[in-house]
């Protein structure tokens, strides 16, 4: 009997004692990493997404005349239920797209007020050398406006959670109003609750 | 000695878990809510919030306190802040939805359910909270400006309130209790007669638990907002069906279906309500939520429960009703005036909330006093009179109601919507019968002015949001 209850209180002093003391372990990985930590919008999903866009754009006829058209993009719009940031989404394709040298982007639609701003400060405030102003009425019009917008679908039953993502871009033709190329991308995860665990 | 040794660490174990549990399965959280609601009282909210420190925010009362702190940022304007202290209630929440069926960490808070209090597991939200914390984080990004974070908000509550709807089966649970044939509601009726009528009938107002108009409302006017009218009148219909007394209700039901051009509906709408829908209105509107009160809080009251030997006492909790004298809030801009009407009554909701899980309460609480009961006979078999003096120190000691509740919800919440004449730059609002009055500037160009207005013992605590 007394053996039984110093074993008992053992237990229970360690577990008071060390049943709280972790760490947590950092380290880093590789930005391409599968990452499949929650059913959530993640970064994988963000690179598949920039991926089949970029190639599917760049293999259009509207790229692939090596005119250099000028593109105006409008932040994704999140149409999910969840906070995503949209505007990382439209940043990677962006980027994605410039890099492949065959597209450039007009600034106008993230820094308008900086650039009229810095024109203003040049042409009239008199502090700057008129030989290297920049003159008014020189920015460059955009050829095609590029637009898109990231929805889900949420179901479970029973222990399996699953959510579908679809993601839509469109490019317009600025000077008639016609959508020149459009594709979508489709990513479905499935997550389920597991029997046993912590 | 083998029956003695097992009753021995029986009550080791219960110590341990007491030790474990610490004060927390002990606290009388309707004690510690107090002050807190004192101060929304009186208007208060920063000292409010003070009651419940960011550094309380931990362990088993995390969901909870992160709630009171949500809530009580957003009647003080701090409308990211108090998102971010919901969404991390969210999370929590979600956390405890989807561990494993049997884990380690939800079985030992069973076995300290069952060897303590209820209050020994993690305080996961009830139902009704679940909804309203998206209801309130859509108002947050309303009131921020941010349409596609509250859009965000509106999905996930039309979500949570799906999922509680196929979850819980429309028919009324199994009421069968105690070992005797007693039912939960027999044993409560006889402890606690005006409790359970009271409890009762705020319960039979509503419709469901899981489907919240104020939730709707929100949803239906973010939905207006981001130019998607089709989707706000699905929601004005979801939200009639939850609370078909509600003019506000009506009157945005006619007027949708006119200005969507849905004639057979409208038509429908206008025999329904008995008037006429009105005339389509294409200038400014102020769409004012307006709150009183204090939702309910919990209260401990002490069951017999029969038992084959005998009877055995156990501590269950029930709402109490906090009342308040306000009506309505009559809203003016020019030479028009509306009045809100409710659209939401949390009290019943609440009421709703704790008879559907109150059987399933009930149960539990028969298996831990028949545990206990059999505990203590054997100490007092094996101990003689220290060890039944002890045991019934002990097993009355851990007898305590679960008291958690989302205290600072306000007790009703309603709504108005007014157009705007032509010029008119300032909205009135003026509580009844209290005459508090607040004005509100109509910015010039807005379209819509969004206004959330609270009533409290120092006047109208108001803030506004226009598009």
């Amino acid at each position: 009997m007394k053996k039984t209850m110093t074993i008992a209180v053992s237990v229970c002093i360690s577990l008071l004692g060390f049943g709280c003391a972790t760490t947590p372990e950092v380290g880093y990985g590789s930005p391409e990493q599968v990452e499949t930590l929650s059913l959530d919008f993640g970064s994988t999903d963000l690179q598949l997404i920039a991926e089949k866009m970029v190639n599917s754009l760049l293999a259009s006829p509207v790229v692939a005349g090596g005119r250099r058209p000028v593109f105006y993009i409008q932040t994704v719009r999140n149409r999910t239920d969840e906070h995503i940031d949209t505007r990382a989404v439209t940043d990677k394709i962006r980027v994605t797209l410039l890099k492949s040298g065959k597209v450039r982007f007009t600034a106008v639609s993230d820094v308008k007020d900086e650039i009229v701003n810095q024109l203003e400060f040049q042409t009239s405030s008199g502090m700057v050398d008129p030989a290297t102003a920049k003159a008014m009425g020189r920015l460059v019009g955009a050829d095609y406006f590029l637009y898109g917008e990231l929805a889900s679908i949420r179901k479970s039953a029973g222990r399996v959670k699953d959510v579908y993502y679809k993601f839509t871009l469109n490019l317009v033709n600025i000077s008639n109003g016609l959508i020149e190329w459009a594709d979508e991308k489709e990513i479905r995860k499935q997550a389920k609750k597991p029997l046993f665990g912590n | 000695m083998a029956g003695s040794t097992v009753r021995v660490l029986g009550f080791l174990a219960l110590s341990c878990a007491l030790a474990l549990g610490g004060c927390a399965s002990l606290e009388n959280y309707t004690l510690r809510a107090a002050p807190a609601r004192q101060y929304v009282a009186a208007g208060d909210f920063q000292r409010a919030a003070e009651v419940f420190p960011e550094r309380s925010a931990r362990g088993r009362n995390e969901v909870l306190i992160r709630l009171e702190r949500g809530m009580l940022l957003h009647e003080q304007g701090r409308f990211k802040e108090s998102f971010d202290e919901l969404d991390l209630a969210w999370r929590r929440m979600k956390e405890y939805e989807e561990r494993a069926v049997v884990s380690v960490s939800k079985t030992a808070a069973f076995a300290g359910t069952l060897a303590v209090n209820e209050q020994f597991s993690p305080y996961t939200g009830e139902d009704h909270e679940k909804v309203m914390l998206h209801a309130i984080n859509a108002v947050n990004f309303l009131m921020l400006g941010d349409l596609e974070a509250a859009r965000v908000e509106v999905l996930r509550a039309y979500a949570v309130q799906r999922e509680l709807s196929e979850r819980h089966p429309p028919q009324a649970p199994d009421t069968q209790g105690g070992e005797a044939g007693a039912t939960w509601e027999d044993s409560l009726r006889r402890a606690d007669a005006e409790g359970y009528r009271t409890v009762s009938a705020k319960a039979a107002q509503v419709m469901s638990p899981y489907h919240n108009a104020y939730a709707s409302i929100v949803s239906a006017l973010v939905y207006e907002l981001t130019g998607e009218p089709g989707e706000a009148y699905i929601e004005l219909k979801k939200a009639y069906e939850a609370f078909p007394a509600s003019d506000y209700l009506a009157n945005e039901l006619l007027r949708l279906s006119a200005v969507l051009g849905y004639v057979e509906d409208r038509r429908a709408w206008e025999l329904r309500f008995g008037r006429k829908a009105p005339p389509v209105e294409t200038g400014a509107s102020v769409v004012v939520f307006f709150s009183h009160g204090l939702g309910p809080t919990k209260e401990p009251v002490t069951l017999p429960i029969p038992l084959k030997n005998g009877v055995v006492f156990a501590s269950l909790p029930v709402y109490r009703f906090t009342p308040s004298a306000v009506s309505h809030a009559r809203v003016s801009v020019g030479g028009r005036s509306t009045v809100t009407s409710p659209i939401l009554d949390i009290d019943a909701v609440a009421a709703r909330t704790l008879m559907d899980t109150f059987p399933g309460l009930f149960a539990k609480q028969v298996a831990r006093s028949f545990l206990k009961a059999r505990a203590v006979s054997g100490m007092a078999h094996d101990r003689n009179g220290l060890g039944a003096f002890f045991g019934t120190l002990l097993a009355a000691a851990t007898e305590q109601a679960d008291l958690r509740t989302w205290s600072t919800l306000p007790k009703q919440i309603q709504a108005s919507r007014i157009f705007v004449p032509a010029g008119e730059r300032q909205v009135q609002v003026e509580a009844f019968p209290t005459g508090y009055r607040a004005a509100v500037e109509i910015p010039p160009g807005a379209r819509c002015l969004v206004v959330v207005c609270r009533h409290t013992d120092a006047g109208l605590s108001v803030h506004s949001k226009s598009y």
